[in-house]
């Protein structure tokens, strides 16, 4: 069985190649977010545009004056806020769409053309909503019972008269609810690729599960692996962000959205990483028209059994 | 042992009680405590109208406390006296007081508990020569139709205590601290004894003043001395008003420890197993003042900054407004859930912080500038706090503002953190009155304000943008000159609001003031001036071509947006580099500036110097010919990064 660094590194090379499902991800986060974000940058631009006072936010950036921006009547964040979610809903169905072709290429052995890529999107699509559905349920209920374990837990530590307990149990039981996603996660990609490979709804769920068993804490390690990587660009990012000049608008946009890339290329290796595992561990699990896997060699003539009737 | 009859052993009591209560007293009055003020003729610094002695033990277990209380109360009022009502705040924290009521009314979805339940009973009360009065106590709700309101109560003396005598008044009485919903309590083993304990009100333009406790109020009391014995465990570190002069164990683990403030209108004290003492000492003008902190151990890494903080806010309060002449400081770190920080009483106060705080966030500065701040505009000016907040909350604010600006730049005093900055004058004063800028006037009493949150806002961050407003009208030499003499000449004593703005009228020798003071004090007006637009366009636009390169009529139009009169500077830039300043008395609703000129103009302001701090709204002061989206674009890109980020976070779950 190949090691976890190998299923990281290949998973890269995977990801590069298959760059343009990352491509369509970012450009439709890109476009959704922007089409949220107009409507509040024209309340900025209405306040700010012809007054002196908004060099305070250009030249630097001054709390005090944001606040002041925010209690004037024609901005209005807290009305605008529907429209981002709406977005983000839009861009969560717009990944949805974009999973199976990117999953489709990430098991197949070579790049998908572009044609190959959108006809998978289209053929698995409604299936993946189905399960789309069906997941949101289980992620509510897991995270739900643990939210409530972690607000007892919480209220424990709040009689403590030691406050870092309570920051301590925060984060504890927050990492323990990560992880907790995190193997939902990995189940629901397994099923995604258990999906593409077979076509066969409910019994790729089970296979999910079966995967799960087989390889949880080496596919937690992949994804955690990846995951601090992410991390690391994530706080290079910002790093870099509070060292860039306050004017330098466009250098900050452009830092901004290298940091979202590399969010974005981080889970989209994750998958590739994982998509090699199941390559190399569903055969035994799926029938073996499914997965075109080398074939043994034939066996030879077997021992007659005592047993065997004549 | 043969049955005692009841009224027998009442007497019996009652006369015990006398009797131990006049030993302590004649024990108190006979023991040399050393001074615990500086004064330069060795006479008292006040004219000390109350002398409290109280023994008190604390319950730690059980959060309560069972004491005796001696007052000496001089009758200086020039009248006989009869009536005495005492404050019971501890009985505000019941689910039906006037205090819980407001609560409600401004937080209806705020929960009470049990645990919040404060109280304090009276057991019994005797007036030497005039018995036992207990059964003549009786609450009273001077403020509104609350009779399940005990935060006050009076007693009827059967004879009247003659103008020049004093009379003597022995209360035991029992606390019952609730986990801290505000300033007092309990919260883990930290414990604030603040408004603990019964407390005489005080005779004020002829008549009590003796307000009932209420959301938004603070305090108001005389002066006087105080002589506090307080039984605790013996592992709890203590603080309190005053100095301490003596400590003794017993053998059942606790300590009594003895403190003796004077020139005070208040008592309150602090303890908790976790604090760690930190001591220094600050050279004042009128002595060298011992600076205590008792700093919450896992706080212990801020104690420095609290110390620096500290000993800046003495230097700047020393030099601008006058000597501290206490001999100690208390800065006490309270349990960072007990709701008991930023609070002030004589001598002692409670600052803010938590373990995590970032250099870059100065919370632990501004709270400690703020509440060693009124030490002055409190502990010494001790205005009504009930009737006229703003004297004390809103003259602090400024200090606090003033201060905090002065020791880090005007445009970082608060947040100087990963880029972003905020001034504390900008926030704390601006800020805050821009959210409430007309809802009450200044001047308004604390628990008639429309809401809490307007009470804050106007109260503190209006009066500091009005002091501010006043800085530029006068100089800021010229305010504090001002201020330094509204402190020395009322000083330990209880002044009003016409007392302030008259003594700012004397020293900057300005008579046009009333005109501004009545908007700015006295009126809900709001000042607010918007430069409409800016232009230029040819002369002689109606000639073929439309004039081009020829002299550009530039036209500027101010308006007065708000209701408030006030006379402004208008700047003028041009794109050759030319300025010009016109100043406008401001009284009609709109005036138009033209300039016929080569140059065209480039921008136009109101307030150039920005010493309008009073100004509601800072973004209409001026206008640009070209917009510049700079700011705008950098906005909409923080907004589109989280918008994306949102978007990726909710797609992670499909």
């Amino acid at each position: 069985m190949a090691r976890s660094g190998g299923y990281v590194g290949r998973g890269a090379a995977l990801a590069r190649r298959d760059w343009p499902g990352l491509a369509w991800l970012y450009l439709s986060n890109l476009v959704l977010a922007a089409l949220a974000s107009t409507a509040l940058s024209a309340e900025f631009g209405s306040v700010l545009n012809t007054s002196l006072e908004a060099q305070r936010l250009a030249r630097g950036f001054d709390a005090a004056v944001f606040l002041d921006l925010l209690l004037r009547p024609e901005v209005t964040p807290r009305l605008l806020a529907p429209a981002s979610l709406f977005f983000a809903i839009a861009f969560a169905l717009v990944t949805l769409f974009l999973t199976p072709g990117i999953v489709q290429g990430f098991l197949s052995g070579e790049h998908l053309r572009m044609g190959a890529f959108f006809q998978a999107c289209g053929r698995w699509y409604g299936r993946f909503f189905w399960f789309a559905v069906l997941t949101l349920p289980v992620f509510g209920i897991v995270l739900g019972v643990l939210s409530l374990a972690r607000d007892a837990l919480l209220s424990w530590a709040e009689k403590s008269p030691e406050p870092r307990l309570y920051f301590y149990v925060g984060l504890g039981t927050l990492l323990v609810m990560w992880v907790a996603a995190v193997v939902l996660r990995l189940w629901f990609d397994l099923t995604q690729f258990a999906l593409v490979h077979s076509g066969r709804f409910w019994r790729s769920i089970a296979t999910g599960i079966r995967l799960l068993r087989q390889g949880c804490f080496r596919l937690l390690w992949i994804y955690c692996s990846i995951s601090l990587l992410g991390w690391l660009g994530l706080a290079a990012g910002l790093w870099l962000w509070v060292k860039l000049p306050p004017e330098r608008v466009g250098l900050a946009f452009l830092l901004g959205q290298a940091i979202l890339i590399v969010w974005l290329g981080t889970r989209y290796w994750q998958r590739a990483a994982e998509a090699l595992w199941f390559r190399e561990h569903a055969p035994a699990l799926l029938p073996a028209a499914a997965v075109p896997v080398p074939m043994e060699p034939a066996p030879g003539p077997l021992p007659a059994s005592p047993a065997t009737p004549q | 042992m043969p049955r005692v009859p009841r009224a027998h052993s009442l007497l019996l009591a009652a006369a015990i009680f006398l009797a131990l209560g006049a030993a302590r007293a004649q024990t108190w009055e006979q023991a040399v405590n050393p001074a615990a003020v500086y004064s330069a003729d060795g006479k008292p610094l006040s004219q000390r109208v109350v002398h409290y002695t109280i023994e008190a033990k604390y319950n730690e277990k059980a959060h309560t406390l069972d004491a005796t209380e001696t007052l000496v109360y001089r009758n200086l009022t020039g009248r006989p006296l009869d009536t005495f009502p005492f404050h019971m705040y501890l009985n505000g924290f019941q689910p039906q007081s006037t205090w819980v009521r407001e609560l409600h009314r401004d937080a209806p979805d705020y929960a009470w508990e049990e645990k919040y339940r404060g109280a304090v009973n009276i057991q019994q009360m005797t007036v030497e020569g005039m018995g036992d009065l207990t059964g003549q106590l009786q609450f009273i709700h001077p403020d509104d139709d609350n009779a399940d309101d005990r935060s006050v109560v009076e007693v009827k003396l059967p004879k009247p205590v003659p103008p020049g005598a004093s009379v003597t008044f022995h209360i035991k009485f029992y606390d019952v601290f609730p986990e801290v919903v505000a300033r007092t309590g309990y919260m883990h083993d930290f414990v604030m004894g603040a408004q603990w304990f019964p407390k005489v009100g005080v005779w004020w333009h002829g008549g009590w003043n003796c307000h009932q406790f209420h959301l938004n109020t603070e305090f108001f009391g005389d002066f006087g001395v105080y002589d506090v014995q307080l039984t605790l465990p013996q592992n709890y570190v203590t603080g309190a008003s005053g100095i301490e002069v003596g400590s003794r164990n017993h053998p059942d683990g606790t300590r009594t420890l003895t403190w003796h403030g004077e020139d005070i209108h208040d008592f309150a004290w602090t303890a908790s197993p976790r604090f760690v003492v930190a001591e220094a000492t600050f050279p004042g003008s009128a002595g060298p003042v011992k600076m205590r902190a008792l700093v919450l151990r896992p706080h212990a890494a801020q104690t420095q900054r609290y110390l620096t903080a500290l000993r800046q806010a003495m230097y700047y309060f020393d030099h601008w407004f006058g000597p501290y002449p206490y001999k100690q400081i208390t800065l006490v770190d309270p349990d960072p859930d007990s709701r008991a920080g930023g609070m002030e009483y004589p001598t002692l106060f409670t600052a803010d912080t938590t373990w995590w705080m970032p250099r870059g966030l100065l919370e632990p500065e501004v709270v400690t500038v703020h509440e060693y701040g009124h030490q002055y505009w409190y502990g010494m000016v001790a205005t009504n706090e009930f009737e006229e907040a703003w004297l004390d909350e809103g003259i602090n604010q400024y200090s606090e503002t003033s201060i905090m600006d002065e020791l880090y730049g005007p445009d970082r005093s608060l947040l100087d953190l990963w880029g972003a900055t905020a001034g504390d004058t900008e926030l704390f004063a601006h800020t805050f009155y821009a959210r409430s800028p007309d809802t009450d006037p200044i001047t308004r009493k604390a628990w008639q304000f429309m809401t809490g949150g307007a009470y804050g806002n106007v109260t503190y961050g209006k009066t500091a943008s009005v002091l501010h407003t006043l800085d530029g009208m006068l100089g800021k030499e010229t305010m504090r000159r001002a201020l330094h003499t509204y402190f020395l000449r009322y000083r330990f004593t209880h002044p009003t609001g016409e007392d302030f703005l008259k003594t700012v009228e004397e020293v900057s020798g300005r008579k046009d003031l009333r005109p501004f003071f009545d908007q700015a004090v006295y009126g809900t007006q709001v000042l607010d001036y918007e430069v409409l637009s800016v232009s230029s366009s040819p002369v002689d636009w109606w000639k073929p071509g439309g004039g081009l390169g020829g002299v550009w009529r530039n036209q500027v139009l101010v308006h007065r947006k708000g209701d408030f009169l006030f006379p402004v500077t208008v700047e003028v830039r041009f794109d050759d580099g030319q300025v010009v300043r016109e100043n406008w008395d401001g009284k009609d609703r709109w005036v138009r500036y033209t300039y016929d000129q080569k140059a065209k103009v480039v921008s136009a302001e109101v307030d150039p110097d920005h010493l309008i701090d009073l100004d509601r709204d800072l973004f209409n002061n001026s206008r640009t010919a070209k917009p510049d989206a700079t700011a705008a674009r950098k906005l909409h890109n923080y907004w589109l990064l989280f918008n994306q980020w949102m978007a990726q976070i909710v797609s992670w779950l499909i």
